[in-house]
């Protein structure tokens, strides 16, 4: 029952990557949510647009569907954006 | 944002006087995580204080569960604007824990460690004489894990971030590195009266 009630909750909290594609195209001038990332703890590729994210804190978390790692950190301040992509071991994007 | 605080609420001079600078007052209690809610089992939790101690100490969930505990009711302000009056949270505060233990006097801040990997940094002098509790009730209740059960930290003059959710113990350290959040652009310390919301505030 607990256990129910907390898959609920993390299904309930939870975005895919696209929840934050607004922001990651304001930082980087271009969409990103078909861009891969490769998660540095696991090496699996998943697109930003399918990362697991948590929005609803004082910045945003995308995390690797298969192994849970941040992947990606993202917080919005009046100085600026702050962006940590020490989970990935790379992101790869299309050639425009 | 859209305050539900400004529309369902008259704020009176006693909220007024309340409520930190650049907040709204909430009656729900949102949920705000950096990450997928954990689940360990009771048998597998423990909470730990290591680093700048002279011996370390452990406590199993029933060797927790049997320390002196403690009603705290205490306001609780987000660094994402919402502020709540009056939570009621059962706890053993950071005072009966570091009794199990010495600790150094270079050490003197935490960084507490939680389950999923969150972190948060807090100075010693901040935590102790009962500034700072591991909850494991809220409102009577054993704590939601979407609210950080089995047990969070609860520190109430800073901004709810220290609360670190999945609390799993306390490292004590000779400088004040950054947590999570701290090492991302907010403020090393966060204190909601003074609005210490980013790094430079």
């Amino acid at each position: 029952m607990h256990d129910d009630d907390t898959q609920h909750m993390d299904t309930a909290l939870m975005l895919d990557g696209n929840a934050a594609a607004g922001e990651l195209e304001a930082i980087f001038g271009r969409d990103m949510t078909m861009a891969v990332a490769r998660c540095y703890e696991c090496a699996a590729d998943t697109m930003i647009g399918a990362l697991m994210a948590f929005t609803r804190g004082p910045g945003a978390v995308l995390c690797c569907p298969h192994c849970h790692t941040s992947v990606m950190r993202i917080v919005e301040t009046p100085n600026g954006y702050y962006v940590d992509v020490r989970g990935a071991a790379y992101m790869r994007f299309a050639r425009l | 944002m859209i305050s539900r605080g400004f529309m369902g609420r008259r704020r009176t001079p006693d909220v007024e006087k309340r409520l930190p600078p650049g907040q709204y007052l909430v009656t729900d209690f949102p949920v705000l995580s950096a990450g997928p809610t954990p689940r360990t089992s009771l048998d597998k939790w423990s909470f730990t204080i290591e680093g700048l101690v002279r011996a370390p100490a452990r406590w199993t969930w029933e060797q927790f569960r049997a320390l002196p505990s403690q009603k705290f009711t205490v306001d609780i302000s987000c660094v994402t604007k919402w502020t709540k009056f009056d939570m009621t949270w059962g706890a053993v505060s950071v005072d009966t824990l570091l009794e199990a233990v010495d600790v150094d006097p270079k050490g003197r801040y935490a960084m507490a460690f939680c389950d999923g990997g969150y972190t948060t940094n807090i100075a010693l002098d901040e935590m102790v004489n009962g500034q700072a509790f591991v909850a494991y009730e809220f409102d009577g209740q054993p704590l939601a894990p979407e609210h950080g059960g089995p047990a969070r930290l609860v520190v109430p003059h800073l901004y709810f971030w220290k609360s670190a959710k999945w609390i799993r113990g306390l490292r004590f350290m000779d400088e004040n590195q950054p947590g999570f959040w701290e090492s991302l652009g907010y403020n090393i310390h966060g204190d909601p009266w003074k609005e210490e919301r980013y790094s430079g505030d």
